[in-house]
């Protein structure tokens, strides 16, 4: 098991030339397929420079040097270095205007392609992907990282391209001259396999100090943060946290000693095979053939001396690109088992449309991927068509894990659930969905305006009539008038300093009109628990009743009072469902749930009895 | 727009903010800041020590002169690099890194005893929590932005000079034509810049929804919304329009860009040929220089083109780096307005509000608040969402000092104890409650842990009824919480979170305890047995209650209605319901529900 862990952790971070080429070419496909000018245009603008460059710096001085030797007459040789730099500076300055344009203005194509393409997968995936760490970090990182990673593999490839040419010219150049220089160009490679040890070194490097550096993150981000400043405040932590903070920077110097004079020797022996040894050396030996053999002219002496070390750092040059390659490609990986996963919610052949029914769950029972133990065993319950059934129980007790294989969010492990005599796995995913409306007591409030917080998809003809009877009949549509724009009022702060702010009770009543409007058969409502005060609550509590009204209701309460209204209660402890029945039958049962809200009521019932302290 | 305007600073102020930057560092770290504008100095002068070099080899075999004298040349050459190598990996490798890692953590610390010395009332500003609290959070890199920037200045500078030089010696004619043409291609570049910034400031809310509908697809917060309705479609139309936009812009900047790139491309095209005919000119024609000259002249142009492109745009950098430096100079600067007393606070005896008002900006929050509780005494603050109840808690741990009437303890307004006193002798639980990501022993006591404080950490836990799931725990008290650092930490649930919040409490023995809605995220069971709990640890000591719940109260001493930041209700909770009042009515609306039978 430990082993396969480390193993695969290796394997993270190493890739085969071919993967790190297959990589490479998925992400550029996926790029030029998006748009293909950006790729085609950076490739030729890359190659056009580095030819320029070459011509320039060193072809052309070859040229004029050698007419100078011949004798020939300067009017010639202007005429031909005119043509020889002009005709291609006018074309690079041609090809850069263009790639400036290109660019910019088809990577916001490309980037809206493959956005577009992942959002559309992160809404396929079944939610389970979002809590598996080791997933939802790879897609975290995939969304955040995908556009910048596209610029940069773009860059590095067709730089890639442009050097490996830029050495077919320096080194054809000099090999022409006289094959030894070849050997010039062959010793900086011993210089490219330290680089790899350096890189490895490096990665070793920053790993140990990442551990390190999260957790003096981690004390920073206490201190500043508004959550925990009364805590800071009140306490001594801030003395704790200093002391942590002490010791994560401790380690990261230690990382550094660790590792410091490894590095620096690498990269000294690294730079001495690259320029150090290798450009003395090439200049004397072409010194040497030009004073002491005489077989080389001066002028192609000179040429040599400026130019050796343009073709000694293209072999670094093409270290660095290929290492950089390498690290696009280990994201690409990641990013292309993202979008290649299949989701298992998906419609199975056949599916068919649900009717209405009775809901039933049949011996369910779930536990969560990788884990051992069950959060559900063996549950059955029904939820006739208009019935109103209410999920009493501790905290962690299995109510809220229970919605969510209702809602098929997640598929059970055994036992099945099935709506009108129909396993709910066999119909449609979306239109089983759209017979439910939630309310979630971690219902979010969306940066869109309030009336499409409350539609919750795209606009349609009539909507402004619905959006507005379901924010009254929800109670809340005086305070929204009150907002700048009415009902088009945007909310949250994301976009605008200006956009509102809304109440958690007032964001409740807009999820609640979600729920008026979409007037499924069914409606799930989970009791938000203490942010109200009791006049509030017991508003909500109306509002949800309300909503609920000739429709199959099931709610989760944490508040045994609530329950008492419902058609029948199920009591879960530790996954099960230990006690079920109505209110009245459950008292007479005098179990656990009699227990639990007699406990609860006995604060407000004895004064009842006009009785002390029980 | 308006933040648009504020980012333009003066230029002169802009140095001065960067001169205070660099103050701080050098007194915090002298040797660093020295060491790494030497180091500016050195790197800028190996371009022209290799540049002259170079020309002095090929002079050498213009002049004609002997293989070994050359040889010399060489050998001097490879010694040099190999010199300039073990400095530059040395410093870079070894010195550096060390040196700035204590460099930053002892300005961080500088920094994290403010923030937390700074008055709570700064938090709720959110102009001041973005603007400070945010770039201090952020300043890893920005804190050296200052002296990196004059380090590659000075760089660029000491090489071009240093280029310059080598090409005066080879024809100063050429040397001042070079010189002009990087001074107007600088001058094209500071255009080309300031139209970037231009469109980058339209951009930012462009980039700003972006990273929104990242978050919205990629966070778990969202992910049931999205599968259970179809408010993705509305995202991902909105995510398209504002890619149109985007491209909008982006056209328009292209445009105007066009010009000013055709005309640098131009430029550079004209001092390229300029150069090389003009060299060849008096190589062929005049004779006036030699091939070594002629070789290392181009190369010496691009240098110069090039350091002078980068200290253009390195310059762009002062004014970010002022804007941060400004944000530093002005946290730093920072008073808090709670000033500590000087008095001692022995035994908690009593605590009275006198007329308290207090408003949060304009809005008043507490209007004429009076009240007063001796040791020992239980209250509760009752009322609606937003009435004011746990601002009361607030004002008494002078989180906020009252904006009228006052606070006394003892008989003595609370302004005048020591600050730290006064805190010790109050036990907290907030609503907001929040656990950190240590051991729980550490985050009972919120303290450095000591063998010696075990039972005290235990006894608390058990109290607070946390004992049942500490069982469990393979390491006890020592388990470590959060998945903060790694998978293998232990996530708690809202109500086991709430209950080390509550031994907090119990293990400081506090005279003076707030909860404030103790029992919110426990269910029935757990409320009932913290109950006990406060019960048995709060004997004699004085309790003041936030509930909503209204059970809670039934048997506290006194209770407060609160409405609208003033108390409208008070008495005891048969007092209360005999009134038949708010409270009443309150109380009713939760009890009917359990009356049925």
């Amino acid at each position: 098991m430990k082993r396969t862990k480390k193993e695969k952790k290796n394997k993270e971070n190493k890739l085969s030339f071919k993967m790190v080429v297959k990589d490479c070419a998925y992400a550029i496909k996926m790029i030029v397929g998006a748009s293909p000018w950006a790729f085609i245009i950076r490739i030729i603008q890359q190659i056009m420079s580095t030819v320029l460059s070459f011509i320039v710096g060193t072809y052309a001085l070859k040229y004029i040097i050698t007419a100078f030797e011949n004798g020939e007459s300067f009017k010639s040789v202007a005429l031909s270095a005119l043509v020889m730099i002009g005709i291609p500076s006018i074309i690079m300055m041609i090809v850069s205007s263009i790639d400036g344009f290109v660019q910019n203005i088809s990577f916001i194509k490309i980037e809206k392609k493959v956005l577009t393409r992942l959002y559309d997968k992160c809404t396929d995936v079944e939610l389970a992907c979002f809590e598996n760490p080791e997933f939802f970090d790879k897609y975290v990182k995939a969304s955040s990282e995908v556009v910048w990673r596209m610029w940069n593999i773009t860059w590095a490839v067709s730089n890639l391209f442009a050097t490996i040419i830029g050495m077919i010219l320096y080194g054809s150049l000099l090999f022409t001259m006289d094959p030894v220089f070849i050997v010039f160009a062959i010793l900086p490679l011993f210089g490219t396999f330290l680089k790899k040890k350096w890189n490895e070194l490096w990665h070793k490097h920053s790993t140990e100090d990442k551990e390190h550096h999260r957790r003096a993150q981690y004390a920073q981000r206490i201190f500043y943060s508004s959550e925990y400043a009364k805590e800071m405040r009140l306490t001594n932590a801030r003395a704790l946290l200093l002391e942590r903070y002490d010791r994560a920077s401790d380690g990261r110097v230690e990382v550094v000693r660790k590792y410091g004079v490894k590095e620096m020797l690498l990269e000294i022996a690294q730079h001495g095979f690259q320029s150090i040894i290798t450009n003395p050396l090439a200049i004397g030996y072409a010194i040497y053939r030009t004073l002491v053999t005489g077989t080389l002219g001066i002028g192609d002496c000179a040429v040599v001396i400026n130019s050796v070390s343009s073709l000694t750092s293209t072999f670094s040059q093409i270290t660095d690109r290929y290492y950089r390659c390498h690290e696009h490609a280990l994201f690409y990986e990641d990013f292309r088992s993202f979008m290649e996963y299949e989701p298992r919610m998906q419609d199975l052949e056949g599916a068919t449309s649900p009717s209405l029914g009775t809901l039933r769950l049949e011996g369910v029972s779930f536990k969560y991927e990788g884990s051992d133990s069950y959060v559900l065993k063996n549950v059955t319950l029904e939820i006739g068509k208009n019935e109103k059934i209410a999920l009493v129980g501790h905290n962690g007790a299995g109510k809220s894990t229970l919605i969510k294989l209702l809602l098929r969010l997640y598929d059970p492990t055994e036992g099945r659930i099935t709506l009108d005599g129909v396993d709910i796995r066999e119909l449609k995913i979306n239109e089983y969905r759209d017979l439910f409306s939630v309310v979630f007591q971690d219902f979010k409030i969306m940066a869109l305006p309030v009336s499409e917080n409350v539609l919750m998809r795209p606009r349609e003809e009539g909507d402004t009539e619905r959006i507005i009877d379901a924010l009254k009949r929800a109670g809340v549509y005086d305070k929204i008038m009150e907002l700048p724009n009415g009902i088009e009022t945007l909310l949250t702060k994301e976009f605008d300093e200006d956009g509102a702010v809304l109440s958690v009770g007032q964001s409740q009543k807009v999820a609640i009109a979600h729920a008026f409007l979409k007037d499924s058969p069914f409606i799930i409502l989970d009791e938000p628990s203490s942010a109200l005060d009791p006049v509030a609550e017991s508003e909500m509590y109306n509002n949800m009743m309300e909503a609920g009204e000739n429709k199959g209701m099931i709610f989760i309460s944490h508040r045994l009072s609530s329950a008492t209204g419902a058609d029948k209660i199920y009591m879960l402890e530790n996954g099960e469902v230990i006690e079920s029945g109505s209110h009245t039958d459950l008292m007479a049962l005098d179990g656990k749930y009699a227990d639990m809200f007699k406990k609860q009521a006995q604060n407000y019932i004895d004064i009842e009895e006009n009785g002390g302290d029980a | 727009m308006a933040t648009a305007k504020k980012e333009k600073v003066k230029f002169s102020q802009s140095v001065k903010n960067n001169a205070f930057i660099l103050k701080t560092a050098f007194q915090i770290a002298p040797s660093l800041c020295i060491m790494r504008l030497f180091m500016g100095v050195v790197t800028g002068l190996n371009h022209g020590v290799t540049l002259y070099l170079i020309s002095e080899i090929l002079n050498a075999l213009d002049r004609g002169d002997p293989f070994d004298k050359i040889l010399w040349i060489i050998v001097a050459m490879a010694s040099y690099m190999l010199a300039y190598q073990l400095f530059y990996s040395w410093h870079w490798k070894i010195y550096n890194p060390k040196r700035k890692l204590n460099f930053i953590r002892a300005l961080h610390k500088r920094f994290f005893v403010k923030a937390s010395e700074l008055d709570l009332a700064c938090y709720d500003t959110p102009e001041f929590y973005n603007d400070f609290i945010y770039s201090m959070q952020n300043s890893d890199k920005s804190i050296t932005g200052t002296i990196d920037m004059i380090s590659d200045i000075l760089r660029c500078l000491v090489a071009s000079v240093s280029v310059f030089g080598v090409i005066v010696t080879i024809d100063p004619v050429i040397a001042f034509v070079i010189l002009g043409f990087s001074i107007v291609t600088m001058i094209l570049d500071i255009i080309e810049n300031s139209i970037y910034y231009k469109y980058q400031l339209i951009c930012n809310v462009i980039w700003r929804k972006d990273w929104y509908f990242q978050r919205f697809f990629s966070l778990v917060e969202f992910a049931k919304e999205i599968r259970l309705t179809r408010v993705a479609d509305n995202m991902k139309g909105e995510f398209a329009k504002n890619k149109a936009e985007e491209r909008k812009i982006t056209i328009k900047q292209q445009k105007e860009l066009l010009l000013i790139q055709i005309l640098n491309a131009i430029l550079s095209i004209g001092e390229d040929i300029f150069i090389i005919l003009f060299m060849a000119y008096h190589l062929m024609v005049t004779g006036s220089i030699l091939i070594g000259g002629f070789a290392v002249a181009i190369t010496a142009a691009n240098k110069i083109r090039h350091m002078f492109s980068e200290i253009q745009w390195r310059l762009t950098e002062v004014n970010k780096n002022s804007l941060f430096a400004d944000k530093v100079k002005r946290f730093l600067e920072t008073e808090g307005k709670i000033k500590s007393g000087e008095r001692e606070l022995d035994e908690f005896e009593s605590l009275e509000f006198r007329n308290v008002c207090f408003a949060y900006g304009d809005e008043n929050v507490l209007e004429g608040v009076s009240f007063k509780v001796e040791r020992g005494e239980r209250i509760a603050f009752v009322g609606y969402n937003g009435a004011g109840k746990t601002t009361v808690t607030k004002l008494i741990m002078r989180l906020y000092d009252v904006t009228g009437g006052e606070i006394l303890i003892n008989g003595i307004n609370i302004k005048e104890y020591r600050l730290d006193m006064l805190r010790q002798k109050i036990g907290a639980v907030f609503q907001d409650y929040k656990v950190f990501a240590t051991t729980i022993a550490e985050n009972v006591l919120a303290d450095i842990y000591t063998p010696d404080k075990e039972q005290i950490v235990l006894n608390a836990l058990e109290d607070s009824t946390f004992g049942e799931k500490l069982h469990t725990l393979p390491n006890g008290i020592h388990t470590e919480l959060t998945r903060e650092f790694s998978n293998e930490g232990t996530e708690l649930s809202g109500g086991e979170s709430q209950k080390i919040a509550i031994a907090r409490v119990f293990a400081h023995n506090n005279e003076l305890i707030i909860m404030d809605e103790p029992s919110s995220a426990l269910d029935p069971i757990a409320e009932y047995n913290l109950n006990l709990g406060i019960d048995k640890n709060a004997k004699g000591k004085t309790v003041v209650f936030i509930t909503h719940r209204l059970s809670t109260t039934r048997h506290v001493d006194r209770i407060y209605m609160f409405e609208n930041g003033k108390i409208i209700e008070s008495g005891s909770h048969d007092e209360l319901i005999n009134l038949g009042g708010k409270y009443s009515s309150m109380f009713e609306l939760q009890a009917k529900k359990y009356r049925l039978n």
